[in-house]
């Protein structure tokens, strides 16, 4: 009551903060008693450190998605990492703009200044990644959609003779759009096994819980049903995928990493 | 008669020679589309995405962001699922994808009002970037396919299923984004897009008899409007009748109306389609059915003289 008085924030949401923080697993909450877990302390850790520029960014755009810029940081981190010249990376969940444009920032690609600048109107840096950025092929924002564009690159550079890896970094919550699953299908059927599918498996949607909003657990039998092998991770996700692109490149078929944080 | 899809295979073979980039995205409806025949003759640009409309949308997207010709073909009706697609990437981002939507309007008669489109010139005129085409017959089809996919930037199509009229020969000049005076007038303008353009025509003789002097206007491109044609049949004539195979709110005689309205208001009388199609066992009647005949042409026409 107190701390809702004092900051302004109503009771009913920092309720919902706490319980979203426990479902997260940043939190524990046993007998009465709080503390914070692993992934929580590193949290904490990354906030003090180099995200202190996407919690930065998160404000210039609205204040939105930082829960969901958190866990997707490492992984775009890993992918700008492990990418090759020619290979493509389709950020489909749009809204970790605050992370990914962090991402950018630390590998030169844009200026500080730039940073300063986001969420206007006339900036480069919208809420959500717009064609005209470095790495960035499609404007995004609209959920769904990033796993049929990756399908129709790699289609092409097929028919070019061209070896490139599409990376697609996708939300959990986002696997609830029907395009999902019509792309997933396409992919195996036309055995696309260049493009590698990361999850961020964050646990966590608009609403809450992804079980809670609409369940998505099995993850791995939905995907091995389409066709895809699977792969689950947690940890360094540069590992992750490094071993995603040797299982696909072996079984000629397309792995799917469903990143846990 | 022609058909249009029969016309729209053989077109989309001879320019799968012509522009060697180009590929056709297919959604389960090859068979009825007619592009089987570019999937014998080009297995390797052919896509087969099965019956996914907004996947097939947004694979074209990927596609056109890898210097492809992606030419996605399917029912007008159904491929409006992907709008969404079409608008925030294919649109957004200008990407050089080609949509045809086939079985459009009244087209399809036997499958009903399901599949009978009459919504996507109203939807897809709003979208910028997009050129946006209905042509008459199966002759202008062709002239204006090529068009559409040597320009750069997105490009939407209607056809309808058979029933081609004709009104143009092969060796016909159509011009992407220029309306063709198919009949002169100084009293009403009839102006139409799509296989209606063929009522007009008629309606046109039926009107001279009539001693009243119709101009007939062919808008096969809704995007980019040809304003220099419609201003001039605004200052020469009393008056437009606007008619398309299509809902009566927001398809041509909406833009019509829109532009007008700004730059030289005039009397417009719209006929199209309110509510829904029905099934019927042929176009023709289907068409008389729903009132999009030579006898409204003709009293519409009549209508504007009177004001």
């Amino acid at each position: 009551m107190e701390l809702s008085s004092n900051t302004g924030i109503p009771l009913s949401t920092l309720k919902l903060n706490a319980r979203s923080l426990r479902d997260m697993g940043l939190i524990t909450y046993r007998d009465g008693r709080t503390a914070i877990t692993e992934a929580g302390a590193f949290i904490l850790q990354l906030l003090e450190s180099e995200p202190s520029m996407m919690s930065r960014i998160a404000e210039r755009l609205g204040g939105n998605h930082m829960r969901s810029s958190i866990s997707c940081y490492r992984i775009i981190k890993a992918v700008l990492k492990v990418k090759r010249e020619g290979d493509v990376l389709i950020l489909s969940k749009g809204h970790a703009a605050p992370a990914f444009y962090a991402a950018l920032f630390e590998e030169g690609m844009i200026k500080a200044e730039e940073i300063e600048r986001a969420g206007l109107p006339e900036s480069r840096l919208q809420a959500h990644p717009e064609k005209g950025l470095p790495e960035v092929v499609f404007s995004s924002g609209s959920l769904g959609q990033g796993l049929s564009i990756a399908n129709g690159i790699a289609l092409a550079a097929r028919m070019d003779g061209i070896n490139r890896k599409v990376f697609v970094i996708m939300g959990d919550g986002e696997l609830d759009e029907g395009q999902v699953w019509e792309a997933a299908a396409t992919t195996s059927s036309h055995k696309l096994s260049n493009v590698i599918a990361i999850v961020d498996r964050n646990g966590t949607q608009l609403s809450g819980n992804t079980e809670v909003v609409k369940q998505k657990e099995p993850i791995s039998a939905k995907w091995a049903s389409f066709g895809w092998i699977p792969m689950e991770g947690s940890g360094s996700p540069e590992i992750h995928i490094r071993k995603a692109i040797e299982i696909a490149e072996r079984m000629e078929r397309p792995v799917v990493l469903i990143m846990r944080s | 008669m022609r058909s249009f899809r029969d016309e729209l295979g053989k077109a989309l073979l001879d320019a799968g020679s012509m522009f060697r980039n180009m590929v056709v995205l297919d959604v389960d409806v090859c068979s009825s589309t007619r592009t089987d025949r570019f999937a014998m003759k080009f297995p390797d640009r052919f896509i087969q995405l099965g019956i996914s409309e907004q996947d097939a949308a947004s694979t074209a997207a990927g596609l056109a962001i890898s210097g492809k010709i992606p030419v996605l073909v399917g029912f007008s009706m159904f491929l409006l699922r992907a709008w969404e697609q079409m608008r925030n990437t294919i649109s957004r981002d200008c990407l050089n994808v080609k949509i045809i939507g086939t079985h459009a309007g009244l087209s399809d008669h036997w499958d009903g009002s399901s599949h009978q489109c009459l919504e996507d010139i109203a939807l897809m005129r709003v979208l910028p970037n997009f050129t946006v085409v209905c042509p008459a017959d199966a002759a202008s089809m062709r002239k204006l396919l090529f068009q559409m996919i040597e320009i750069d930037g997105p490009a939407y199509m209607r056809v309808g299923r058979d029933n081609s009229p004709e009104i143009y020969s092969d060796e016909s000049e159509l011009t992407l984004g220029k309306a063709e005076v198919l009949a002169d007038g100084d009293d009403v303008t009839l102006l139409s897009c799509g296989p209606t353009v063929e009522l007009c025509l008629r309606a046109h003789e039926e009107l001279k008899r009539n001693e009243i002097g119709a101009r007939v206007l062919d808008l096969h491109t809704i995007n980019p409007l040809d304003e220099i044609s419609v201003l001039r049949a605004a200052r020469e004539t009393n008056g437009f009748v606007v008619v398309e195979e299509h809902r009566r709110k927001g398809g041509l005689a909406g833009e019509i109306s829109e532009f007008l309205s700004e730059r030289m208001p005039s009397k417009i009388i719209r006929i199209g389609v309110d509510g829904f199609g029905r099934t019927a066992p042929s176009y023709e009647m289907l068409l008389d059915f729903l009132g999009l005949t030579v006898k409204s042409v003709v009293d519409a026409a009549k209508e504007v003289m009177r004001n």
